[in-house]
């Protein structure tokens, strides 16, 4: 009779996996997004995919998983099932109505409690977009992620676009007086830093490295530096 | 006693580079160590935390496991004579303390505190980082200590495989406790055993990256019935010789990370002579 290690070419235990890493855009559609914004937007994570797919195969042992979260009137998963990058492809988001930026957080948070999460998961990514003010209950939405143990441990990144978005909330929501909003007033900003959050951040989210409790008062993933990009006359939002 | 004294206990173990570090070209960060005595054998493994705020942990987990093979070896030279509730007391109340402050006299030794300038002890420690995982198996008793994250899994005769000391729900995302923490003795879990009528045949302990390469929780504990089915169609040596090639596929295929697996095994059919 063969035994169960045996049949299975002895080694022990069950099937194997690598981890999974959850990267989610929430991005604004509300009505300000209309003038370039939105298409910038959809032009911007587009070219970053090819450069998360690059990232992901320099590191096989994590298996990045992508979606995204459109908010304006209500929050919709805008692609709603995690995706491997490598079969990821970004549909465009139209602008339109307000910024329910709190139900957008809600909705993350549902997908961050346990399960659908596990807990041998990577720290999720998750990049917040906006131009503009909060239209309903932030705080609300806020407190629904931070309260989560997945929630905390996100890597937070927020990108304001353009001088009108509220650099308050996002601050809030990255949650670490450090680490500011990054501003995009330009398309070529807003590329720069959706392909920053897309690599650079993935890269270090994605690495096995453990970090001593409390050690960091932001969260456990060394955030590295954005890329710098002075204001000047491209500034165009 | 009798039934108690045939009982021999062996000891195996090995550690692995992670994938991830193979392809960083940096070194492997977890340790294992382990020592088999006359009437009892220790056995420790470590996970140095790595990252560019701990750039000595390799060493730091060296030291853990070093440390706290010889402190629980000496510390069983001193039970001979001790009762079984005082030993309970001491392993309970001190021991936590006594192991995490030898680990800070070693890495302050090792980093030669008094030549620096700049860096304050906590920055020091820091660098260092390492959890520890460590088990001591008597005649008498059995003691399980553990900082951080990691498992300790027990597995009976009928291959019931039994998480010694529950997972920390805190510990998610990397994060974990470590020896390198203000007070960091208050987040070690102890476990003191009398031996009683039921042994564990098969103890084992493993840095987490061994755990977080299965796809699941219970994929992950059928590990406890594996091996100790390998062992007895094959013996420990034979086990031992494979578990390097086992352990690289698991950190191939699985989380990536550095991985340490130490095994005790009872062996009824040895006695001491």
């Amino acid at each position: 009779m063969v035994s169960a290690p045996e049949q299975k070419g002895q080694r022990p235990g069950g099937p194997m996996a690598t981890r999974p890493l959850h990267f989610i855009w929430i991005a604004d559609c509300s009505g300000s997004m209309m003038d370039g914004k939105i298409q910038a937007l959809n032009t911007a994570i587009r070219e970053a995919i090819p450069h998360m797919r690059k990232v992901a195969q320099e590191n096989p042992n994590a298996q990045v998983l992508v979606r995204a979260v459109r908010f304006s009137d209500g929050a919709y998963w805008h692609i709603a099932q995690p995706v491997p990058v490598e079969q990821f492809e970004w549909a465009d988001l139209q602008a339109t109505g307000a910024t329910d930026m709190g139900k957008a957080l809600k909705l993350v948070a549902e997908q961050l409690k346990v399960p659908p999460m596990t807990e041998r998961a990577l720290p999720p990514v998750l990049v917040l977009i906006s131009d503009g003010q909060p239209t309903d209950d932030f705080a609300a939405g806020l407190n629904a992620l931070l309260d989560l143990p997945w929630g905390k441990k996100a890597v937070r990144i927020a990108i304001a676009i353009g001088g009108d978005a509220n650099l308050e909330v996002l601050q809030r929501f990255i949650n670490n007086p450090e680490r500011p909003p990054l501003q995009a007033n330009s398309p070529e900003k807003l590329v720069s830093y959706i392909r920053w959050a897309s690599t650079a951040v993935l890269k270090s989210a994605s690495s096995p490295h453990s970090e001593p409790k409390g050690a960091s008062g932001g969260g456990n993933v060394p955030i590295p530096t954005p890329p710098s990009t002075p204001g000047g006359p491209q500034d165009v939002w | 006693m009798d039934g108690k004294s045939a009982t021999v206990w062996h000891v195996a173990g090995a550690r692995v580079v992670g994938a991830t570090h193979k392809r960083a070209d940096k070194p492997c960060q977890d340790a294992i160590r382990w020592e088999e005595g006359e009437s009892f054998v220790v056995l420790a493994v470590a996970d140095g935390h790595g990252g560019e705020r701990s750039p000595h942990s390799d060493v730091g987990a060296t030291l853990a496991v070093e440390g706290a093979v010889q402190f629980l070896s000496n510390f069983r030279t001193r039970a001979i004579s001790s009762s079984l509730s005082a030993l309970k007391h001491y392993a309970e109340d001190q021991l936590p303390q006594a192991l995490v402050q030898d680990w800070i006299e070693r890495v302050k030794e090792k980093a030669d505190v008094s030549k620096s300038e700049t860096r304050s002890e906590k920055e020091i420690l820091l660098q260092y980082g390492s959890t520890l995982l460590a088990a001591l198996v008597t005649p008498e008793f059995l003691l399980f200590a553990q900082l951080g994250d990691g498992d300790i899994l027990t597995v009976m005769d009928d291959g019931t495989v039994t998480r010694l000391i529950p997972k920390d729900k805190r510990l998610i995302a990397n994060e974990t406790t470590s020896l390198c923490m203000p007070y960091a003795w208050r987040e070690m879990e102890v476990v003191f055993q009398p031996v009683s009528a039921e042994l564990p045949v098969l103890i084992l302990l493993s840095t987490d990256g061994y755990a977080n390469s299965f796809a699941s929780e219970p994929d992950f504990l059928q590990v406890g019935k594996d091996y100790l089915e390998l062992i007895r169609q094959q013996g420990l040596k034979q086990v031992a010789a494979h578990l390097e090639k086992w352990l690289t596929e698991a950190s191939t295929c699985g989380s990536g990370d550095d991985i340490a697996v130490g095994l005790i095994y009872r062996d009824t059919s040895e006695s001491k002579r």
